[in-house]
């Protein structure tokens, strides 16, 4: 298989807080199609990461590139309708309003969205509405949540509420799916179905997946690649089995953990 | 006296604080933008309305303009005044987000208000301006002028009451409603915060002048106490009562509070001076408040999960709902 070119490539990413280096100098290529890992103790800089990539901060220094394109001073609203989209690592729900709703409210572009359409061409705007509710159902379908449907987001467990966020993003499927540590909650059932669902993106929706993990098993399981993050810094990357015997990932993160590649 | 007329007096308050009501619930209650500036709003729509329905200044007291244009021209205009004010407020503060919009929307009434007092010839400062036109004075005359009053209050209401639910349920006020529930998560579903901000709170303000302007018609003369923080206070406690983000409880709330209020004056009780029923009202409001907070915290109406109204109104009938849901549930289980 030859390499595609990278969907996102991120540059010399440098990012302070007061006297702490967040990130210091990141460079990486997320191959596009393909499911890229990133690890790293807590504090190492992924979250940060996914943060100056989506818009939430502005790097002090260095660029994000998608698809060939400076999206560095961009705002994380227009990356998602480019197609950059991210989940959170706590419970993002938009917890006051019902299932069904969170997916309804992540559909960009539909004409309802401009109030001057609402009353202008009525009948336009609720006939898109028609075709994203039933997208909404169709969704709900597939990841099981349907019968939570009018179920308030804020009452579903933490792996419901999971699920929820990955499938608010798919109602528009993204180019680049950014995860930021969707086990952790999981039971193992939810676990191997969200491996699967990961996989099919990839396969079937030539999606490119960039997973943030403290699950081992799980993030060997899904990625083709594997970054390393210790410090705000990128200290190994390669083919995931490769990565996890590499002997200073071991030592600085891995350690004692069992690793069962 | 005759009860017709005090109704009609009553329904009108209500059709101008319920107005004030919806167009803060939406605001606020949806969009979560705290406005403490509401009686900035409905004051600049009411002068707004004066000036252009009143015929232009005979000398007899000064004020700048007077266009003397049709009163639902001059309503539309009041109505525009205020979604300028908006557009100003909402630019400036909205992109800063938290309580920056409370604070400067609370100062922004007070400063129109001294404005007007300290300029009289803005409007005849204090004093005020008289005779106000009111719709159709000129057709009909009397008592009946509050009964018509009154029913165009209600009709304007009515059909407000319609376009703000259309906005609320619309994938606008989903937005809006996102938002206000969570802002990162908001963005990164690619929504533009501040845009959509903006234009959620330029909406309501139309209303909230408006509603200014039936103000006027209630009481046909207009002084600068229309910007005084009671009726910002007013309204709030209205949306309290009733729940905030529901809008059949902005109306609701309204018309219980302004019943109440406005029911006192009519106590014939020997022992209540006319002075003191003025104190007893402010303690109406606020004992029906603290009834609220204590047994009702979240108000009478809650925001129901608009879905299901969704479903039923778009057409989608409900049986698709419980149908694809049992056999999600036989799929995955």
């Amino acid at each position: 298989m030859n390499r595609p070119s990278p969907a996102i490539e991120i540059r010399n990413v440098t990012k302070s807080f007061g006297e702490l280096r967040a990130l210091d100098g990141v460079s990486m290529s997320i191959a596009a199609n393909g499911v890229t890992g990133l690890i790293g103790p807590n504090g190492s800089g992924k979250t940060t990461l996914f943060n100056a990539v989506t818009g939430f901060l502005k790097p002090d220094s260095g660029t994000v590139l998608f698809n060939g394109r400076d999206v560095t001073a961009l705002p994380t609203h227009t990356l998602a309708r480019l197609g950059v989209k991210r989940t959170f690592q706590n419970i993002a729900d938009l917890s006051g309003v019902s299932v069904i709703e969170n997916l309804l409210s992540s559909v960009r572009g539909v004409p309802g969205e401009s109030l001057w359409r609402v009353f202008a061409s009525p009948r336009k705007v609720a006939a898109a509405e028609d075709r994203v509710v039933e997208r909404a159902w169709h969704l709900l379908d597939r990841t099981g949540l349907s019968r939570l449907a009018n179920t308030m987001a804020g009452d579903l467990s933490i792996g419901q509420g999971r699920l929820l966020q990955i499938a608010r993003l798919l109602m528009q499927p993204p180019r680049v799916l950014m995860l930021d540590e969707p086990s952790s909650g999981l039971n193992p059932d939810d676990q191997h179905r969200l491996s699967a669902t990961v996989r099919e993106l990839r396969d079937r929706e030539d999606m490119t997946v960039l997973v943030i993990e403290h699950n081992m098993a799980f993030i060997n399981a899904i990625s083709d690649e594997l970054y390393v993050m210790h410090d705000g810094k990128v200290i190994a990357h390669g083919e995931a089995s490769a990565v996890v015997r590499d002997p200073l990932v071991i030592e600085t993160y891995l350690g004692a953990r069992r690793v069962d590649a | 006296m005759n009860v017709l007329l005090i109704v009609a007096g009553i329904a009108t308050l209500v059709a101008v604080y319920s107005l004030a009501a919806l167009a803060l619930n939406f605001q606020f209650g949806v969009g979560g933008m705290i406005n403490f500036g509401v009686a900035a709003f409905f004051g600049v729509g009411a002068y707004g309305y004066a000036f252009a329905s009143m015929p232009p200044s005979d000398g007899w007291y000064t004020y700048a303009i007077g266009l003397a244009l049709p009163w639902w021209v001059g309503a539309l205009i009041g109505g525009v005044a205020a979604m300028l004010l908006a557009l100003l407020v909402g630019l400036v503060t909205l992109r800063i987000g938290g309580v920056y919009l409370a604070v400067v929307s609370l100062a922004l009434a007070e400063m129109v208000r001294q404005l007007f007092i300290n300029e009289p010839a803005i409007a005849n400062g204090n004093r005020g301006l008289l005779d106000v036109p009111v719709p159709l004075s000129d057709v009909i005359r009397g008592r009946e002028l509050s009964l018509v009053i009154a029913a165009v209050a209600l009709g304007v209401l009515a059909v407000a009451y319609l376009v703000v639910r259309r906005a609320t349920r619309s994938a606008f006020g989903r937005n809006l409603l996102a938002i206000n529930e969570n802002e990162a998560v908001a963005k990164s579903l690619g929504i533009d915060v501040y845009r959509t901000k903006v234009k959620g709170f330029v909406f309501a303000a139309f209303f909230m002048g408006i509603a200014g302007v039936m103000y006027v018609w209630y009481l046909s003369i207009l002084t600068p106490t229309i910007f005084s923080v009671n009726i910002t206070f007013t309204v709030f406690i209205a949306l309290i009562i009733g729940g905030m983000g529901s809008n059949p409880g902005a109306v609701a709330g309204t018309a219980i509070l302004i019943g109440l209020r406005e029911g006192v004056t009519y106590l014939k009780v020997d022992f209540i001076a006319p002075e003191q029923l003025a104190a007893l009202q402010d303690a109406v409001q606020g004992l029906a408040l603290i009834a609220i907070l204590l047994f009702w915290p979240r108000g009478l109406l809650r925001r129901s999960s608009r879905m299901r109204e969704c479903l039923v109104e778009s057409g989608h009938p409900q049986v698709v709902a419980p149908a694809m849901s049992a056999s999600a549930t036989g799929a995955s289980r």
